[in-house]
């Protein structure tokens, strides 16, 4: 497939640049689990930026940050998708985002696609409740592809929509019918 | 008989196959997590939007179909970007009608707006008996058949052609039910077809 013309606009692969050693702390997501992640990816959940700058400001010692409304699983995904992507620069996703052009890279792309309809939905949640803009891009495109030219049967059971019959015909109806 | 039962063998095992393979390939993941499905109706409201703004036009009319919930969170999640569709045209595309819409977009650097158009729906073609590939949907009340075309990327009505008038007039319906005026003030029904051309004016200027 021919390059596209303006792969020049996009954002490009991180590189590797000489920094400071990675600052390393614990969060613990709302089963319990605790996991190790280096303060750079966090940085781009504009949520967990705001804890760490209140601890640094305040210069408190930065040992554990609880997730409360992210389980284990899907923290480890959110974790694994900002190491991925912390030398990038938070401002090329809102851009991407207010321009409605966004473009998955390759890694996104085999990292998104491969999970099971459910792990993305939890996981563009978590990104969601985090305040992970390039996460919340790339998730929300790849589930709006993965609905492209199907029918409309194929989309009520990528979406999880029961049918009309299937529904509860009590004043307690839910969302879907 | 056997050969059916057969093939089902291999795509039964072909399916435990899949699952492991997602197993195996994320150590981390239990059995709940995979067998889940995404229920888009428990995303949070900014988060189904942010789906739905990614979506085609096109797919976006399929959808609609799911639910009646899922028709009013589109209508009412979109109305911003509805506002750029300038007009539901009835033309001919390869000698058979279709609906398409046209509407405005970012082009790809995002810095100007440029015309588009993506084709919605097949809206005339005679039915044979012989179809197994159709699907029905509820069009404003009336069950119709549609097929995937096996030419164009979207799908079309199949219908017999003494059903011609309550068909056309469902489509017309449906598309004025996400398009119309209601939810687009500023947009124009247009008819560029030789011939059904005195039923679909009649359609449009009735509403």
């Amino acid at each position: 497939m021919a390059p596209k013309k303006n792969s020049a606009k996009r954002p490009q692969p991180s590189t590797p640049k000489p920094s400071a050693p990675a600052r390393i702390v614990k969060v613990q997501s709302s089963d319990g689990h605790i996991l190790q992640a280096d303060v750079r990816a966090l940085l781009l959940s504009s949520t967990l930026a705001a804890t760490i700058k209140g601890y640094d400001d305040e210069n408190k010692p930065l040992e554990k940050l609880e997730v409360n409304n992210v389980v284990g699983f899907t923290l480890k995904l959110v974790l694994e998708w900002c190491e991925k992507h912390k030398e990038d620069d938070p401002a090329i996703a809102q851009a991407e985002k207010d321009k409605k052009n966004i473009f998955i890279p390759s890694w996104d792309r085999h990292f998104l696609t491969k999970l099971p309809m459910g792990n993305l939905f939890d996981l563009i949640t978590a990104a969601y409740h985090l305040d992970i803009t390039g996460l919340i891009n790339y998730g929300c495109k790849t589930v709006a592809n993965s609905a492209k030219g199907k029918s409309t049967e194929e989309m009520r059971e990528l979406f999880g929509i029961p049918e009309p019959w299937e529904q509860p015909s009590t004043s307690t109806a839910t969302w879907d019918d | 008989m056997h050969v059916s039962s057969q093939n089902r063998k291999v795509s039964e095992s072909q399916k435990s196959r899949h699952t492991l393979v997602i197993i195996l390939s994320t150590d981390y993941v239990s059995l709940f997590h995979v067998i889940r499905t995404m229920k888009l109706s428990k995303i949070p409201y900014l988060v189904q939007k942010e789906i739905l703004d990614n979506m085609k036009y096109s797919d976006l009319f399929w959808l609609s179909f799911v639910s009646e919930n899922m028709k009013t969170l589109i209508k009412s999640s979109q109305v911003k970007r509805f506002r750029n569709i300038g007009r539901v045209v009835y033309e001919s595309f390869c000698d058979k009608p279709i609906a398409s819409i046209h509407f405005m977009t970012k082009n790809k650097q995002g810095t100007e707006d440029v015309p588009k158009k993506e084709n919605i729906i097949g809206v005339f073609c005679d039915y044979k008996e012989s179809e197994d590939d159709c699907f029905q949907l509820n069009v404003s009340g009336k069950v119709i058949d549609f097929r995937l075309s096996h030419y164009y990327s979207f799908p079309e009505a199949c219908f017999h052609r003494h059903d011609k008038e309550y068909v056309i007039e469902s489509i017309h319906m449906i598309l004025w039910s996400i398009f119309g005026k209601q939810n687009i003030p500023s947009i124009s029904f247009q008819i560029f077809l030789t011939y059904h051309c005195g039923l679909l004016f009649r359609l449009k200027t009735g509403r």
